[in-house]
């Protein structure tokens, strides 16, 4: 799959909040609420948005030591 | 602090992040306003800090992953900042850690095919100031790539 600079401007910004719209992602990249829509589709259909994933404050949750074990 | 009811719907959150409120709301054994409520009160706390979009870089063309585990050479105080600085700024390098013990930097670098990471540790990596002994560990699998809590 080849990918043009917006598409690479709304991976950017939907890594850093999936929860952004159509319409916000649109007015960012200069897109219509349409046109981002679809190629925002066209990047989860090709894999290429695997999912999402819930930021969490591990500290804060009791969480305060990763250790990484090579075996 | 967080209760029962916290605990279940950031379980069944994280386990889902696009789920819709209702369907969440019904896996946590809340009401679809109460889940709102919570939802908006962990966002506050920042005990959520946000939920962010995943990429695939496999299918971007990038099929080569390599762990390099990094020695500094820390007779120099700023040997630390000054590496991490450097590498922080090759868009190939997608996870930098540090650690306490024999090594002290861990980077996640990804690359199209050998001959491009090869290029990219020439010119990129072992240009990075500080570096003392570096060790690259080649991904085979990802058995397992787990981010959830387990809360």
């Amino acid at each position: 799959m080849t990918l043009d600079d917006t598409d690479f401007a709304i991976l950017r910004m939907l890594a850093q909040d999936a929860g952004q719209g159509a319409g916000a992602i649109g007015r960012a990249c200069g897109l219509s609420q349409p046109a981002a829509w679809r190629r925002i589709k066209r990047l989860r259909e090709a894999g290429v948005l695997g999912g999402q994933r819930l930021v969490l404050d591990a500290a804060g949750l009791g969480f305060g030591v990763t250790v990484f074990l090579g075996v | 602090m967080l209760d029962d009811v916290d605990r279940r719907i950031l379980r069944q959150w994280q386990a889902d992040p696009t789920l819709a409120p209702a369907d969440l709301a019904e896996r946590a054994r809340v009401s679809v306003g109460q889940l709102a409520r919570r939802q908006a009160k962990l966002r506050e706390a920042g005990v959520v800090k946000g939920v962010v979009g995943i990429i695939d870089w496999s299918t971007l063309g990038y099929a080569v992953e390599v762990s390099l585990r990094v020695t500094l050479d820390k007779t120099q105080g700023s040997a630390f900042d000054e590496f991490i600085a450097g590498a922080r700024k090759v868009p190939e390098v997608i996870e930098i850690q540090t650690f306490l013990g024999r090594v002290d930097v861990r980077l996640s670098v990804i690359a199209r095919d050998m001959g491009h990471y090869q290029h990219l540790y020439r010119s990129r990596i072992l240009t990075l100031p500080h570096i003392a002994d570096i060790e690259a560990l080649m991904h085979v699998a990802r058995i397992k790539s787990d981010l959830a809590l387990p809360l």
